[in-house]
C-alpha cells in the first residue's frame, strides 16, 4: 500500500513531514495538501490523486520545533549555497516539487559526505534544475519590476511571476531603493511586500480603494492568503493602478518612458521574435512600456 | 520636467540609439547610507525593444548640436534634423525619476561635439558630478569620451563613471579621415591611453593603500562601425586583438552600419561598387573547398544594410579571441580576408585544419578541447572535471552539454560513440570524409535546402534540353 502524508503545503510543514517520517520510519510515496474532503473520507481511501488504490494516509501537523530541528540538520550537511538552492527550489511551486524536495532532503540526511556536488544523481540534478529556473526568473524580475508612484508617495509595483520569486527580490530592492517606500505585489499569489524605510513586511491589499491604496498586514495581522483585489479588480487594471491613485506628474514620467522605449528602436532591424525570446509575453501586462499591447 | 523634456528625450534618444554598447556589468557596488542605487556585477537588462536589443541604461546624448561632419553619423552638422540639448538638471532629474521606477540600471551618457571636445566633456562631467555628489547616485554610469579630450577631463570622468569608452568607429585610419575629416587616430588613441593609465594607476594604488578612489572600475570599451568603409574582416579582427592586448579593453563592439545618410557619396550605400569585393569572396565558390555542392556566384546587388550575419560572425570571432585562446591570425589568414558567412568561425577554422582532428576528449588538453566545434567553455570545463571520475562516452558528453551533431565529426571513436559501442550511430570523422563533406553536413537547414538538387520529375515535351 502507498503511504501518503498530508500537510499544510508550507515549508515548515514539509520539514515536519521529514521529522515525522523519520520518527515513524515510514516514508511517503506521495505528499498531499490538507483538505477537508480528505479528512472526511475513509483513511484507507484518502489519496485524492489515486482514488482507486488503497493507501495509508497520515496527517502531519506542522510544528516550528520539528521543522527547526530538521533545518538545523540540513544546515550542517549542506553548504550555504546548497541551503539557498533548496529554498529556491521550494519557491518554484511546481507540481510534484515537494516530493522531489523531500527525496532530496532524505538523500542529504542519509549521506555521510557532501552530497550536493553529485550531479550524476537524478534527484540532485532535478532539484538543481528547479532552483535554476527560479533564480533565472528572479534575475529577470530584477529588471522587469516597474514602480508607479502613488499619491501617498509609495512606489507600487505589480508582478505575476511563474515562480514565487518575490521573497528573493527583497534584498536587492531594499538595498537599491533604500530611501523610498515601496510595495511589490504578486497579483497571482495575492500578497505583497511593503518596505517602509525601516524594514519589509508582508501585506495584503484591501479593496475597494477609492481614497488611496489601502493595505493591512505586518507581523500581527491575521494571516489570510486569499484576497479580494486582483488583476481583474478595478483598482488594479491589468496590474496597473488606476490613474486617480497616481501621484502628480507620474503620467508624464510614464509617457517619457514609453516615448524613450519607442525612440530606441532601430526600424531597419525589427525582430519581434527576439524581443519575445528575451521578454516573454506573460510579463507584458505588468510593464509600463508594453501594457495593453 | 515637462512636455518639452519629453520631446527632447525622444530626439536625443533617437540620436543615441546607433551606439550598440549597453552592458551594465563589470562592477558590483552596494548602496551608501542616504544614497540611491547599487550596481550588480553581472548586469541587468530592464527591457527589450522591438528590434530585440536590450535596454539596460538610459542611453541619450547630452546634445545633438554637432560641429563635425562625419559621413556615417546621423547627427553630422550637415543633416537637417531637429537639434536640442538637455540642461544638466533636466537630465539628472530624468535619470533619477527613471531609476526610482526601476526602468533603468543607470545612465549611458554620450554627446555630439559642441564647440570643442573639451567643452563637451566639461558639460558631460557636470551631469556626472551632479548625479554622484549631489544626488548620491550609486547606479551604473557609462560615459563616452569625446575624441580629442584632454587628459585632465578624462581623469575626472574616470572618477565618476563606471565605464569609459572612446569610439574608433572606422577600422582603418585612412578611411576614418575620408569619412570623418575632423577626426584622426591620434585623437582616439590618446584618450584611450589616458583611460588605461588611470585604470593601471588606480589598480596599483589599491594594492598599496587601504582606500583609494576607483578609476572606471568596469574598464573601457570601444565600437567599430561595420560596413561603412570597405575594410575587410581580417583588418577589423587584427585591430580588435591589438586593442585587447594593448590598451586592455574589456569589449570591442561591432555595429552593423545602418545607412542613415544614404545620399553621401563617400558611403558604400550610395556607391555599391565599394562592396563588390568582400561580397564576392564570401560566396562559397571562393572559399576554396572543392567538391562542396556549390551554386553559381549570385550577381552582386547593392547592399543597403550590412548583413546581420556578418556582424554576428564578427562577434563570434571576438569571443574566440577572448575566451577560446584563438589568435586573430588563426581565425583569418591572408588567403581568406573575410569571415565565412555560412559557417561560424570556429567551424571554419576546424575545416581548414583537418590534421588537428579527430581527438579524444578523455586525454586532450583543455586548450585543445576548446577548439572542437560543438564544445563550449562550460562543457569543456565540465569535461575536464568529469573525466577524473569516469571515461566519457557520447551519452555522457551529451549530458555535459556538448552539441554532438557538430562535435561528432571531430571526435575520436572512443568518445563519440554511445557507451555500448553501437556502430550504427557512428558518423565519419573529418579525416575520413574530408572537409567538404563535413562542411555540407554542418550548414544550417535553410542553406542546405536552398543548395539541394531539385527533385527529379517527368520530362515535359516543352522542356529545353541542353
Amino acid at each position: 500500500m502507498k503511504n501518503i502524508y498530508c500537510y499544510d503545503k508550507s515549508f515548515e510543514g514539509l520539514l515536519s513531514v521529514v521529522f515525522d517520517a523519520y520518527t515513524r520510519k515510514v516514508f511517503p510515496d506521495a505528499l498531499q495538501g490538507m483538505c477537508e474532503a480528505v479528512e472526511a473520507s475513509a483513511p484507507s481511501n484518502a489519496a485524492g490523486a489515486l482514488p482507486l488504490l488503497p493507501a495509508n494516509s497520515y496527517q502531519v501537523s506542522s510544528s516550528p520545533e520539528k521543522a527547526g530541528r530538521v533545518f538545523t540538520a540540513l544546515r550542517k550537511k549542506l553548504s550555504a549555497a546548497g541551503v539557498h538552492r533548496l529554498l529556491a527550489a521550494w519557491l518554484a511551486e511546481e507540481p510534484g516539487g515537494d516530493l522531489l524536495i523531500f527525496r532530496f532532503i532524505r538523500l542529504v540526511l542519509d549521506s555521510a559526505t557532501l552530497l550536493e556536488a553529485n550531479c550524476g544523481d537524478a534527484t540532485v540534478f532535478e532539484l538543481g534544475q528547479m532552483a535554476r529556473r527560479v533564480n533565472r526568473e528572479r534575475h529577470k524580475l530584477m529588471g522587469f519590476v516597474r514602480f508607479q508612484k502613488t499619491a501617498q508617495g509609495v512606489y507600487f509595483s505589480a508582478i505575476a511571476p511563474r515562480h514565487n520569486v518575490l521573497p528573493l527580490l527583497l534584498n536587492h530592492f531594499t538595498q537599491r531603493l533604500a530611501d523610498q517606500p515601496w510595495i511589490i505585489y504578486d497579483c497571482g499569489r495575492r500578497y505583497g511586500m511593503y518596505y517602509d524605510l525601516c524594514g519589509v513586511r508582508e501585506i495584503w491589499l484591501d479593496s475597494p480603494m477609492q481614497d488611496g491604496l489601502n493595505w493591512h498586514g505586518g507581523q500581527h495581522a491575521p494571516v489570510r492568503k486569499t484576497m479580494q483585489a486582483g488583476p481583474s479588480d478595478p483598482v488594479l487594471q491589468d496590474g496597473r493602478l488606476n490613474e486617480s491613485l497616481l501621484a502628480e506628474g507620474e503620467t508624464l514620467v510614464q509617457n517619457m518612458w514609453r516615448g524613450y522605449f519607442q525612440a530606441a528602436v532601430i526600424k531597419e532591424r525589427i525582430n519581434p521574435k527576439l524581443q519575445r525570446q528575451f521578454m516573454p509575453r506573460h510579463y507584458w501586462p505588468y510593464l509600463t512600456e508594453l501594457a495593453g499591447k | 520636467m515637462n512636455e518639452g523634456t519629453l520631446k527632447k528625450l525622444k530626439i536625443l534618444a533617437e540620436s543615441a540609439k546607433y551606439d550598440v554598447s549597453c552592458s551594465s556589468s563589470g562592477v558590483g557596488r552596494r548602496n551608501i547610507p542616504g544614497g540611491i542605487g547599487s550596481a550588480e556585477s553581472w548586469g541587468c537588462c530592464h527591457s527589450f525593444t522591438e528590434d530585440g536589443r536590450c535596454i539596460s541604461l538610459l542611453k541619450v546624448l547630452l546634445s545633438n548640436y554637432c560641429i563635425y561632419d562625419c559621413a556615417y553619423c546621423v547627427n553630422r552638422a550637415n543633416n537637417d534634423i531637429p537639434r536640442t540639448a538637455f540642461s544638466v538638471s533636466e537630465l539628472v532629474d530624468l535619470t533619477i525619476a527613471f531609476y526610482r521606477r526601476n526602468y533603468i540600471e543607470g545612465l549611458f551618457l554620450s554627446s555630439a561635439v559642441l564647440k570643442s571636445p573639451d567643452h563637451t566633456m566639461d558639460m558631460m562631467l557636470k551631469v556626472l558630478r551632479e548625479l554622484r555628489l549631489t544626488q548620491r547616485f550609486n547606479g551604473y554610469i557609462h560615459m563616452k569620451c569625446i575624441p580629442g579630450a584632454s587628459q585632465e577631463l578624462v581623469r575626472q570622468a574616470g572618477l565618476y563613471a563606471d565605464r569609459l569608452s572612446v569610439n574608433i568607429e572606422i577600422p582603418s585610419e585612412g578611411n576614418l579621415k575620408r569619412l570623418a575629416p575632423d577626426k584622426d587616430y591620434q585623437s582616439v588613441y590618446l584618450p584611450m591611453r589616458h583611460i588605461q593609465q588611470g585604470i593601471l594607476q588606480s589598480r596599483e594604488e589599491s594594492r598599496r593603500f587601504r582606500h583609494t578612489p576607483r578609476f572606471a572600475p568596469a574598464g573601457q570599451s570601444t565600437q567599430m562601425i561595420i560596413g561603412a568603409s570597405p575594410d575587410r574582416d581580417r583588418e577589423i579582427l587584427l585591430l580588435s586583438s591589438l586593442l585587447y592586448k594593448g590598451p586592455g579593453l574589456k569589449r570591442v563592439y561591432y555595429s552593423g552600419f545602418v545607412p542613415v545618410n544614404g545620399y553621401d557619396s563617400r558611403l558604400p550605400a550610395a556607391s555599391p561598387a565599394a562592396f563588390a569585393a568582400p561580397v564576392a569572396s564570401n560566396t562559397p565558390g571562393a572559399s576554396g573547398l572543392p567538391g562542396s555542392s556549390v551554386s553559381p556566384v549570385q550577381p552582386i546587388k547593392p547592399i543597403k544594410l550590412v548583413p546581420k550575419v556578418r556582424e554576428h560572425r564578427l562577434y563570434q570571432a571576438d569571443w574566440l579571441m577572448r575566451f577560446y585562446h584563438f589568435e586573430a591570425e588563426e581565425i583569418l589568414d591572408e588567403s581568406s580576408p573575410d569571415l565565412d558567412l555560412e559557417v561560424d568561425p570556429k567551424i571554419a577554422w576546424a575545416l581548414r585544419h583537418p590534421e588537428f582532428f579527430p581527438l579524444d576528449v578523455n586525454t586532450a588538453d583543455y586548450a585543445v578541447i576548446l577548439r572542437v566545434p560543438g564544445i563550449g567553455l562550460k562543457s569543456a570545463q565540465r569535461i575536464i572535471a568529469a573525466r577524473r571520475f569516469r571515461k566519457l562516452s557520447a551519452d555522457t558528453l551529451r549530458q555535459l552539454g556538448v552539441v554532438l551533431s557538430r562535435a561528432r565529426f571531430f571526435l575520436a571513436d572512443s568518445c563519440a560513440l554511445p557507451a555500448g559501442g553501437a556502430a550504427h550511430g557512428r558518423s565519419f570523422t573529418i579525416q575520413e570524409a574530408g572537409p567538404a563533406y563535413v562542411r555540407a553536413a554542418l550548414l544550417d537547414k535553410k542553406t542546405r535546402q536552398s543548395r539541394a538538387v531539385p527533385a527529379m520529375r517527368q520530362l515535359s515535351l516543352f522542356d529545353s534540353i541542353h
